[in-house]
C-alpha cells in the first residue's frame, strides 16, 4: 500500500512538472509576441501599435530576452526552492501566489457547491429512477438526463441568465459575494455531471438489483426498503465514487467557462484572462494548481475506493 | 462617508456638513467599465485612473475640440527650443490634504518618464527642474513643440509622493481630482472612489463610483438591463436601439478619437500602384457601412481625423463611393476581366487579395466581410480572414496580408503629428503597410518642428490632403462609442478627447 502511494505521488509530481512545461511552451507557441501582447494589455490598448522601444523595455523588465529554458528554469526554481510563483506581468507586479490565493477560494466554493448539487440530486434521482424502472417518472428522468447531457454548459448558463436573471429577475447576472451570485453558476456547472451521475447510478442499481444475492435477500423475506438501502445501494455506489472524483476534476475544468460567463473571480477566470494577455507566470501557475487539485482528488478517490470496498487491494 | 447628512447637535460648529441638499446624490454610481481593472498607477494606467476613476489630473487639459487649456498648470511657454516652463496652479490640494507644488510635479513627471518608454517618448523627456514652488522647467532631447500636448496624456498625471511606500512601490493614487481613491477589491477587481470634499474646482455632485470591469459587450448590456450597473459603455451595436427603447435606460452615441482603417501592404506588387489603391477605396460605400453594419454607431470617414479635431482638414469630404470609376481605374492599371468569370486579371493572373481583421471590436468582422463583398463587385477576388487580435498583429508584423483592418486611436496626444508621424513616416511604428517616401518624411519632420500653431496646422492639413489623395491607408469610418445609462443618472457630458470616455464628476445618480 505504501509502495503504491509512493509510486502514485511520484507520477503526480512528474505529471505536474510535465503540465507546467507544456503550458509554458504552448503559451510561447500561440500567436502574438509576449512582450508586445503584454504592452498592449497594460500600456497602449489592445488595438494600438507598440513601438520597438516599448517591446524592448517590457522584454528587459520581464527577462523575455532570456532563452526559454532559462525563463522556465527561473520560474521553476522559484516555485520549488522558495514557494514563489513569480510576479504577474499584467497585474503590475502583483505576486502570482497572491492572485492564486484570491482566486482559489471562489473556485472551490463554486466547484464544491456544484459537487454538492451533483451528489444530492444525482444519487437519489438515479436510485429513484432504477426502482421505478419503466414507469412514467423513470421515463421523464431519463429524457431529462439525455437533454441535460446534450446541452453544453455555456449554453445552459446563458439560458439560465435569460430566464432567471432577465425575465424573472431572481438572480444577478454576474458578480461574487452573495448566495444569489452563486446559485446560477453552480447550477450551470452541475447540470451535466448530475445527469451523468443519474444515469450511472441508475444503471449500477439495476445491475445490482439483478444480482443473485439480491434474489437471496428477497427469498429471505427482507423488506423492500431493507433490500434497497442495506444491500443494493451500498454496492451500486462503488463505481459512482470513482466517477464523482473524476467529475470533481471536470467541475474544476468547467469553471473556466462558467466563471467567465458569470464574472466569477476564480482560477478559471484568472487563467483565461492571463492566457489572453500572455501573463506567462500566471498561466503556468494556474495550470499547476488545477492539475495538482485534479490529480490529488483522483488519488484520494482511489484510496477511498479501498475503504469502501475492502476487496480492492493496491499493489 | 462624505455624502452623509449630519444631524448631530454636538458636532463642533466648524465641521462642515457635506451635501445636505438631496438624497439623490448620496448613492454611488455603479459603472460597468470596458476593460478589466489591471492596475491603477497613473504612470502605467493613466487612462483608467485619470479618465475613468477621475482620481488624478494632468497639468494640461483640453476642450471638446481638442484645444489645450490650463488644468493643474496655469500657463506654459517655451524658453528655448528644448526648454519649456510651466507655472503650477496655486491653491490645489492633494487628497491627503497637502498642497500641490512644483516638487510633486517634478516627482510625478520623473517617475512617469522612468516607468514607461511610451511616456518618455511622448514627452521626449530629458529632465525636469524645480525653479520655485510654482514653476518647473522641462528639458526635452530635441525641440518638441508638442510637449504641452504630451502632458495632457493621462499617464503624466500628478500624484503625491505618499502614493508610494518606503520601498518606492506604488500603493494607492493620491491625486488632485474630484474623486478620492477609497478601495480596490483584489478578488472582484472592483474599484471604489468617493467624492473629494475639497476639490479645487469647487463642489462635486457625484458621491462616488463603484467601478467594475466587464470586458464582454453582451455582459455589459445585460448588466445595465438587469440594473446591476447604472452606467456603461460600448454595448453591442445591434443592441443599441433595443436597449434605448427599454424603460429607464437611454443610450447615446458619440464620436471618439478612433478610426477604423485598412492598412495596405506596400511590399506586395499591385499596391504600389496608386490607381489600385484608389480603386479599392472607391469600391467601398462608407455611408452604407455606417448605417447597416455599424447600426449608425459612427460616421463615414472624411480623412484620418474626426471633424471635431481642431487640426482636421475641413476641406476633405467623405471618401467617395464610385464603383464604375473604380473599375475604370483598375482597367487603367492593366486589370481586366478577359475570361468573363467576374474577376479581373493581369498577365493571366486573377487579382486576388486577403483582408485580415481582428475580432475583438464588434464592428470589425462584419465590416471586413462587407468590404470583401464590395471588392468582388469590381472584380477583385477577396478572402476575408477574421482572427484574434494577437494573431492579426502577428500577420501584420510578418507583412503577411494584403489589407488589414485596425480600429486605430488618433489622439493619444492631442496634436496631428502623433498620427501623421506614426502612420506615414517610413519608420513610424504604426506604418503597418511599410509605406516609404523620403519626400513625405521630410515634410512630416518640417511640420512637426513648426511651433506657430496656425502654420503648424496648415502644414498638417496639407499632409492630410496628400495622404488622402495617395490613399496610403484606407480610412473607413470614424469610431462611435455608445454610452448606456439609466434615466436616474443625470448630467453626464461626453468628452471626445478621452480614450473611450471620461467620467463626469457633475453627474448625479438617484
Amino acid at each position: 500500500m505504501h509502495h503504491y502511494i509512493a509510486k502514485r505521488l511520484f507520477f503526480l509530481v512528474l505529471t505536474i512538472f510535465a503540465a507546467s512545461i507544456l503550458a509554458f511552451l504552448l503559451l510561447h507557441a500561440v500567436p502574438g509576441g509576449s512582450a508586445e501582447t503584454i504592452a498592449k494589455h497594460t500600456l497602449v490598448g489592445l488595438e494600438d501599435d507598440v513601438s520597438e522601444q516599448m517591446i524592448k523595455d517590457v522584454s528587459a523588465k520581464y527577462n523575455l530576452f532570456d532563452p526559454l529554458w532559462k525563463q522556465y528554469g527561473d520560474w521553476l526554481g522559484g516555485v520549488v526552492l522558495k514557494g514563489d510563483f513569480g510576479t504577474s506581468f499584467v497585474y503590475f507586479d502583483t505576486p502570482v501566489a497572491s492572485l492564486l490565493s484570491l482566486a482559489i477560494v471562489p473556485t472551490m466554493i463554486l466547484a464544491g457547491t456544484s459537487m454538492a448539487l451533483v451528489i444530492c440530486l444525482g444519487i437519489p434521482l438515479g436510485i429513484y429512477s432504477a426502482i421505478h424502472e419503466g414507469k412514467i417518472s423513470d421515463i421523464i428522468i431519463r429524457v431529462a438526463t439525455v437533454l441535460s447531457i446534450s446541452f453544453p454548459s455555456f449554453w445552459v448558463a446563458l439560458i439560465l441568465i435569460l430566464i432567471f436573471s432577465l425575465t424573472l429577475g431572481w438572480f444577478p447576472v454576474t458578480g461574487y459575494g452573495t448566495i444569489q451570485n452563486l446559485i446560477l453558476p453552480a447550477v450551470a456547472l452541475a447540470l451535466h455531471p448530475t445527469a451523468v451521475i443519474i444515469r450511472i447510478v441508475r444503471t449500477s442499481m439495476l445491475e445490482t438489483l439483478g444480482q443473485e444475492y439480491i434474489t437471496y435477500t428477497i427469498a429471505k423475506g427482507l423488506s423492500f426498503r431493507q433490500i434497497i438501502w442495506n444491500h443494493a445501494v451500498k454496492n451500486a455506489l462503488i463505481p459512482v465514487i470513482t466517477l464523482l472524483g473524476l467529475y470533481f476534476g471536470h467541475l474544476l475544468a468547467g469553471t473556466v467557462i462558467i466563471e467567465n460567463i458569470f464574472a466569477w473571480p476564480g482560477i478559471g477566470k484568472l487563467l483565461v484572462d492571463a492566457v489572453f494577455s500572455h501573463d506567462i507566470p500566471v498561466v503556468t501557475s494556474c495550470i499547476v494548481v488545477i492539475v495538482t487539485i485534479f490529480l490529488s482528488v483522483n488519488l484520494g478517490v482511489d484510496l477511498l475506493y479501498h475503504v469502501v470496498d475492502p476487496r480492492i487491494r493496491y499493489e | 462617508m462624505s455624502g452623509c447628512t449630519s444631524t448631530d447637535k454636538n458636532s463642533s460648529s466648524n465641521v462642515s456638513v457635506q451635501n445636505t441638499s438631496s438624497s439623490s446624490t448620496d448613492r454611488l454610481l455603479k459603472f460597468g467599465e470596458l476593460w478589466l481593472i489591471t492596475g491603477y498607477d497613473p504612470a502605467n494606467n493613466g487612462v483608467f485612473i485619470t479618465e475613468k476613476a477621475i482620481v488624478t489630473e494632468s497639468l494640461v487639459g483640453a476642450t471638446q475640440d481638442f484645444q489645450l487649456v490650463p488644468l493643474l498648470a496655469t500657463s506654459w511657454n517655451q524658453t528655448s527650443p528644448t526648454t519649456w516652463r510651466f507655472t503650477i496652479r496655486d491653491g490645489v490640494k492633494f487628497h491627503n490634504g497637502k498642497p500641490m507644488t512644483a516638487h510633486e510635479v517634478k516627482f510625478s513627471l520623473d517617475r512617469a518618464a522612468n516607468i514607461s518608454a511610451q511616456n518618455r517618448q511622448f514627452m521626449d523627456f530629458k529632465s525636469c527642474k524645480v525653479i520655485d514652488d510654482h514653476t518647473v522647467e522641462i528639458e526635452t532631447n530635441k525641440p518638441n513643440p508638442i510637449l504641452p500636448h504630451a502632458l495632457h496624456y493621462p499617464n503624466m498625471a500628478i500624484i503625491h509622493p505618499d502614493s508610494l511606500n518606503a520601498q518606492g512601490n506604488f500603493i494607492k493614487p493620491i491625486g488632485t481630482g474630484p474623486m478620492v481613491f477609497d478601495s480596490f477589491d483584489q478578488q472582484t477587481r472592483t474599484f471604489t472612489v468617493k467624492k473629494n470634499p475639497d476639490y479645487w474646482k469647487g463642489p462635486v455632485n457625484l458621491s462616488g463610483m463603484v467601478i467594475t470591469g466587464i470586458p464582454d459587450s453582451n455582459a455589459r448590456a445585460l448588466s445595465i438591463e438587469k440594473g446591476e450597473v447604472d452606467f456603461t459603455v460600448d454595448v453591442p451595436m445591434n443592441e443599441v436601439k433595443r436597449l434605448d427603447e427599454l424603460p429607464g435606460i437611454n443610450v447615446k452615441t458619440y464620436l471618439t478619437p478612433r478610426v477604423y482603417r485598412m492598412a495596405i501592404n506596400f511590399n506586395r506588387t499591385p499596391f504600389q500602384d496608386k490607381r489600385v489603391r484608389q480603386a479599392i477605396s472607391l469600391a467601398i460605400n462608407r455611408t452604407d457601412i455606417v448605417n447597416n453594419v455599424l447600426y449608425g454607431v459612427g460616421a463615414p470617414a472624411k480623412g484620418i481625423f474626426i471633424p471635431q479635431m481642431e487640426w482636421s482638414n475641413k476641406n476633405l469630404d467623405v471618401l467617395p463611393y464610385d464603383p464604375e470609376k473604380a473599375k475604370s481605374l483598375l482597367k487603367e492599371a492593366g486589370y481586366e476581366d478577359i475570361n468573363g468569370d467576374g474577376i479581373v486579371e493581369k498577365d493571366g493572373k486573377p487579382f486576388t487579395i486577403d483582408i485580415v481583421s481582428a475580432q475583438e471590436r464588434p464592428g470589425l468582422p462584419p465590416m471586413a466581410e462587407t468590404i470583401g463583398a464590395s471588392l468582388r463587385k469590381i472584380g477583385i477576388d477577396t478572402k476575408v480572414e477574421v482572427m484574434a487580435s494577437a494573431a492579426s498583429t502577428d500577420r501584420q508584423n510578418a507583412m503577411n496580408f494584403d489589407l488589414i483592418m485596425v480600429p486605430a486611436n488618433i489622439a493619444m496626444i492631442p496634436d496631428p503629428s502623433y498620427v501623421i508621424e506614426t502612420w506615414y513616416r517610413s519608420d513610424g511604428y504604426s506604418n503597418s503597410g511599410k509605406y516609404s517616401n523620403s519626400t513625405l518624411d521630410a515634410l512630416i519632420d518640417d511640420a512637426k518642428q513648426t511651433i506657430d500653431k496656425k502654420e503648424r496646422y496648415a502644414k498638417f492639413n496639407a499632409l492630410e490632403a496628400m495622404v488622402y489623395d495617395e490613399m496610403i491607408c484606407i480610412p473607413i469610418a470614424d469610431y462611435g462609442v455608445t454610452i448606456a445609462q439609466k434615466d436616474s443618472v443625470k448630467g453626464y457630458v461626453f468628452d471626445p478627447t478621452a480614450h473611450d470616455l471620461r467620467m463626469d464628476a457633475n453627474m448625479t445618480v438617484g
